[in-house]
Formats: C-alpha cells, sequence, structure tokens
C-alpha cells in the first residue's frame, strides 16, 4: 500500500497543517493516501541527554514521540515534513522530535540506506528580509537521515518574489533585483510597494498550489525506482547537491566551503561578482546522513566516547574543583 | 532618531512602560551597572555533563576576578517547546503586558534570571544533530513574552559568553554556535564564545573554557561601548556573531537603506545577523567585505527586532494576517484530511 506520512509541526489548523494538507491533496490526485500527525496535539519532551537509548535501545521519556518517529522514520511510506520557522530556526516540537531519533538506528540501520522519499515545507518568516535563514536546512537534518529528498520550499508570508523562489513566474536573474533595488524607497512607502504583484491572500493561494505541487512530486517520486528520483524544487545559485540549501560553513578559509548539513565539501569561486561553488561528488554521494557516514560517527562515538583517557583522574580531580564554583539555583516551589 | 519610523511598536513600547509603571513593576533598567559581580551560568547538558564540567571550569576562571556565578541547570527543570499560541504577540499589538500561556513549566523563572536580570551571562549548551538542543532551542523561543516586557534588553547592554559541546569528526557541530547566537544575541553584547571539538578532548578545553570566563568577567568591569570580542575568528566570520557559516540568497531582498550601502549582485548574508557581505576576489583569494550600515543594525538588536515586530504588529491592526478570505480557504482545507493519533 502507498502512503504518505504528513507531520505537522504547527498549530491545529494553523499555516502549516494547511500546507500539509493542500500537499495530501495533490498527492490524493496520484491517489497516494496521506496520514497526518499533529504534533502540538500530543505529548512531546526535549530529550535529557541521559544516554540510556545507548545501552538499552530505548527512551526513559514516557511520552509520544516514540510512536511519531515509529510513524516517520521506520514505517514504509513517504514522509512530508511541515514545520513553521520560530526564531530563524524550526521551531521547538520539531525539534524535540528529531532529537529524540538516537535509537531508532539500535533498532534498524538501514533505514540510513534511504530507500523512500520526503519533502519539507517551511514556512513563517515576514518582513522583508525574511527571518527564515534556517528553517530548511534544519528541518533536512532530520529528513536526510531516512528519506531522499524530492521536493522543499519556504512559505515566506513577506509576498516578496525574491524571497519565494517559487512564486516566481520567470527566474529572477541578478539584473531583475537590481532593478528593484536602485529606487529609494522609505520605510512607509515600502509597505505600499510590498505587496508588489500579490496581495498576502495571493501568496497564501500560491503557496496552496506551490503544496500541492510538492504532493504530487512526492506521490509522483513513491512510483519510481529510488535511484532514478530526482530534485524537483527550486535550486539555489549555490545549492548544495544533497539537500539543495544555501548556507555555507567555511571551517578554515575561503575557497573551502561545506554544506553545514551534509557536509559535502567544495571549492568556492567568484566569476562576475557571482559565486559559483564546485562540490566534491564523491562527498555527495556518501554525505553526512547516508548509512556509511553515520555507521562511521557511531563507531567514532564508542571508541572516542566515555573511554578511558590517559589524562581521565586529572580531569575528574579537576571536576571536583568545579563543584565549588558556581552555586546551582533552582526557582522556588509553589505552594 | 531613527527608530521613531517604527511607529507601532514604539507606541506598544511606551504603553506596556506606563502599564508597568502603574502595576509597580519596577523602573526601565537598560544599563548593567558597572561594579556588578554575578554572572549567571545555564547549562542546558545533563546534571553533571560535559557541559556543566566547562561551564564550571569558566566559573572557575571567573571566580579569579572576584565574580560569583549562579548556575541553573535547564535538564533538572521542566522545558517545553512554545505552541504558538501567539497571545504573547497579540498583547503586544495591543499595547498589554504578555503572559505565556504555558504556566506549569520553569521557562518563565529562567528568562527572568538569564535575561532580564542584571548580571553577565554565559550559556552552555551540548550539540545534538548539528545544532544545538532543544532545550536551549525551546528556552530561546519562550522569550516573546519576556522580551515583549523588557524591550530594553534589545539594547545589548549586559555581556555574555557562549560555550557549545559536541561534534564528531568532520564538522559535527557546524550549526551549535549559530543555534546558541540566536538566543544570545537578542539582549547580550558577545565577549567570546567556543566550540568545545569533543573529536579533541582534552585538558585545553577547560584552559579555554577558564579564559572564557575570565574574558566575561573583565567585559562586565568597563563600560559595554568599550567591550571587545576576543574570541576566536573564522576566515569569513560575521563582524557580529562570528560565525563561521555564511547563506548565498542568489537574490537579494528589496531593503530600505540609503543608496550607498546597496550591495551589487553576488553578495552573501550571515544567517544569524543578516549582515550582507560583497564578495571580492584578489590575488587568488576570495574575501568577505561586510556591509558598515549592517554591522551596526543587525537582525538581532533593537533596529532589526523593532522593525519585525513592527511589521507584525502592522498585520495585527490592518487585519492583514488572515483576512476573510484566507480563513475560508483554510476551511476548505481543513475539511480534507486524516489526522492520526497514537
Amino acid at each position: 500500500m502507498k502512503k504518505i506520512i504528513g507531520l505537522s509541526c504547527g498549530r491545529k489548523n494553523g499555516n502549516s497543517e494547511a500546507l500539509l494538507k493542500a500537499a495530501a491533496m495533490g498527492a490524493a490526485e496520484l491517489g497516494v493516501e496521506t496520514e497526518i500527525i499533529r504534533a502540538m496535539s500530543l505529548k512531546v519532551l526535549p530529550c535529557t541527554g541521559c544516554h540510556a537509548c545507548g545501552r538499552t535501545g530505548k527512551c526513559v521519556l514516557k511520552d509520544d514521540v516514540d510512536w511519531i518517529l515509529e510513524k516517520t522514520c521506520m514505517e514504509d511510506a513517504g514522509l512530508i515534513i511541515s514545520v513553521p520557522c520560530y526564531h530563524v530556526r524550526t521551531n521547538g516540537y520539531f525539534v524535540c522530535i528529531h532529537e529524540r531519533m538516537n535509537h531508532m538506528f539500535d533498532r534498524d540501520m538501514n533505514i540510513l540506506k534511504k530507500t523512500r522519499v520526503g519533502g519539507i515545507i517551511g514556512i513563517g518568516g515576514g518582513g522583508y528580509d525574511a527571518w527564515t535563514s534556517l528553517t530548511l536546512p534544519l528541518a533536512n537534518i532530520f529528513l536526510q537521515h531516512t528519506r531522499v529528498l524530492v521536493d522543499q520550499f519556504q512559505a515566506n508570508f513577506c509576498g516578496l518574489q525574491e524571497w519565494n523562489l517559487w512564486l516566481q513566474d520567470e527566474p529572477v536573474t541578478a539584473e531583475h533585483i537590481h532593478q528593484l533595488r536602485v529606487q529609494d524607497l522609505d520605510y512607509d512607502k515600502l509597505f505600499q510597494v510590498w505587496p508588489q504583484k500579490y496581495e498576502l491572500v495571493e501568496v497564501f493561494k500560491k503557496a496552496i498550489e506551490r503544496a500541492k505541487q510538492l504532493g504530487r512530486n512526492v506521490a509522483q517520486a513513491m512510483s519510481v525506482p529510488i535511484d532514478q528520483v530526482k530534485y524537483a524544487g527550486e535550486d539555489y545559485g549555490v545549492a548544495c547537491p544533497v539537500c539543495h540549501g544555501n548556507v555555507l560553513v567555511v571551517p578554515k578559509d575561503l575557497p573551502y566551503v561545506a554544506c553545514p548539513v551534509c557536509y559535502v565539501r567544495g571549492v568556492a569561486s567568484v566569476k562576475n561578482g557571482k559565486m559559483k561553488v564546485q562540490w566534491n561528488m564523491d562527498d555527495a554521494r556518501y554525505p553526512r546522513f547516508s548509512y556509511e557516514a553515520v555507521k562511521h560517527h557511531l563507531e567514532w562515538l564508542g571508541k572516542h566516547y566515555g573511554r578511558d583517557y590517559s589524562r581521565q583522574d586529572q580531569l575528574k580531580q579537576m571536576a571536583k574543583d568545579f563543584e565549588e564554583y558556581g552555586k546551582i539555583i533552582k526557582p522556588e516551589v509553589k505552594k | 532618531m531613527e527608530l521613531e519610523q517604527f511607529k507601532y511598536i514604539i507606541e506598544a513600547r511606551d504603553k506596556i512602560a506606563q502599564e508597568r509603571a502603574r502595576r509597580g513593576l519596577g523602573e526601565v533598567t537598560e544599563a548593567a551597572r558597572p561594579g556588578k559581580k554575578k554572572i549567571i551560568g545555564l547549562s542546558c547538558g545533563k546534571k553533571n555533563g560535559n557541559c556543566e564540567f566547562y561551564l564550571g571550569a569558566a566559573a572557575m576562571g571567573a571566580a579569579e576576578l572576584g565574580m560569583e556565578t549562579e548556575i541553573i541547570r535547564a535538564a533538572e527543570l521542566k522545558v517545553k517547546p512554545c505552541r504558538g499560541c501567539a497571545s504573547c504577540t497579540v498583547a503586544l499589538s495591543r499595547g498589554e503586558l504578555a503572559v505565556c500561556s504555558i504556566k506549569d513549566d520553569d521557562v518563565s523563572w529562567i528568562l527572568e534570571k538569564t535575561v532580564v536580570e542584571d548580571c553577565g551571562l554565559i550559556v552552555s549548551a551540548p550539540v545534538y544533530y548539528i545544532r544545538s538542543n532543544a532545550i536551549l532551542m525551546a528556552i530561546c523561543e519562550r522569550m516573546h513574552p519576556t522580551m515583549f516586557n523588557h524591550l530594553e534588553i534589545l539594547k545589548k547592554r549586559k555581556v555574555g559568553g557562549i560555550i557549545s559541546v559536541g561534534g564528531g569528526l568532520d564538522g559535527w557541530a557546524s550549526l551549535g554556535l549559530t543555534g546558541l547566537n540566536i538566543w544570545v544575541q537578542h539582549h547580550r553584547t558577545l565577549v567570546d564564545q567556543v566550540q568545545v571539538e569533543m573529536r579533541d578532548r582534552s585538558i585545553d578545553w577547560l584552559e579555554r573554557a577558564k579564559e572564557l570566563g575570565r574574558n566575561v568577567a573583565r567585559a562586565m568591569s568597563v563600560p559595554v561601548e568599550e567591550v571587545k570580542y576576543v574570541g576566536a575568528e573564522s576566515a569569513v566570520s560575521c563582524p557580529v556573531c562570528h560565525c563561521d557559516v555564511m547563506q548565498m540568497p542568489d537574490y537579494i531582498p528589496h531593503d530600505p537603506k540609503p543608496k550607498e550601502f546597496r550591495y551589487k549582485p553576488g553578495h552573501v548574508v550571515c544567517p544569524v545577523c543578516w549582515v550582507h557581505g560583497d564578495l571580492s576576489f584578489d590575488g587568488g583569494k576570495i574575501k568577505v567585505k561586510w556591509d558598515e550600515w549592517d554591522v551596526k543594525r543587525p537582525r538581532l538588536s533593537e533596529y532589526g527586532v523593532f522593525e519585525h515586530l513592527d511589521m507584525l504588529i502592522r498585520f495585527y491592526k490592518e487585519g492583514r494576517a488572515d483576512t476573510a478570505l484566507g480563513k475560508e480557504m483554510k476551511k476548505q482545507i481543513s475539511a480534507y484530511s486524516k489526522i492520526i493519533k497514537p
């Protein structure tokens, strides 16, 4: 049976749920049914870092996250995540669910072989400069563990075409943007021209159309063999070949860059004032969230974490020394 | 004054200040008083874990300069993520005091201690899955009611330091400092930050954490205008948050800046601070020239946040966020779906 699991991390009947349902509508056109999980209606607690899952393969916290992970990570189905943006990145409910996934690998490492597909809907932002920079990268960290990314988009309710790549009727060129920018505008006037071409309702309508398209894309990808699945979303000029994000980390110095999510490395070059990145395709075949790389990381952690170090005693003694510094404070218990 | 153009938020701020005065909730204190001898340490890792270990080292360093440190163990307290009810934003748009609708946890207390109290701050958070953990993120996204009631914190008159602990081989902690900066940059001038890489766990990192404590303590004794960032810099680090991450929008937002500050095509931005930079290719080396106008008014500053909040209030006041048509559309879609539960 073909099925898509939709994980909505926003409010009940909020924007992110609406867009997820629109995606479900799109998938239904191709005969794929969608089951939606409302994370905010369930009990979700953050990871306390107790490491018990490393020993027992079970989480000690008693809430609904295990069930959510069971559905999203283990079940043989497509996955569409719809996540709102709070404070420039994905919201807390999503992050709490995400970081509790450790013991899923204990149960079946094969989920990392990525034989299923997924899509991401990011929503939020506003103002003329977006405020949503890290939503898609952070959502990708979760999705890339178990799914091949088919499509993603960030619905930015600022109504500006430059910030909603999916909203554009034609590709925006540097010249086009330059034309927009040479007008000098006051802050107040900015809001008069702010909708540019579309009113907010129009933006919402278009976002729903785009979400439906995402649903169709994911459903479409489910019917082809996994090695023929192609990314169907919009691409940035420097997009990482795996997660198609546009955030770069520069560990040492330019021109050597890497994608912070996939750790695909690349070499940057500037031509005509525009940056291009030559990505390392070997890395792209085995990115950070591939079976091989995660296995290596877990083995590495097993080797280096908590084992005896030559200076362990010294470290322990120092830890004792610290105890007298810093008074632990707690809120007063209300009676 | 350039803040005056954000008239909605200025109006709300003044109303809230009046309300606070009326209820006798204390006057607006925007400045860290020199001579304060207290640092609050927020540890988001587990009890007696590495986070607390390095935070303890920083406290030790600060104690050498006569500072007293109080540590909050967030993992032992009750921390719940934001439910997005937007009651705080609605209260702000009406110029009322905001109250968080989640009342059965300790986040409000943590925020009162870390964000509002007149003291230095050192935050340490572990890295789970490349970015800082959910406890830190939940505290961060719950800060709205506290921030709205104390908008003066955005002047960043207090100082802070950041310790991020985690990692593996190749950059498994790439976004650790980034996530922490999103919270700390709202209310602190950053003095020092360190990403403790577990791949080479050694006593050197402890020394580094101690030095961080000393740096924060030193910065507390000078006026905030003279505080300088003393931590590590990466080759492209943005002058505000000093992280080694940059974003390439590939297209340029429509911005209201004066003409001479507009950028040429082919620029980068810092995803945390939204400071823009121009790329230049000079003698076989790529360089980023960060924009001075932006450096003074990054996203997480009084100017940037006021601009954002002004836009939000404008939405609420002008009813642009939810029009009748939009609601009708949502209704039609909501009828369709199968919601599953355990």
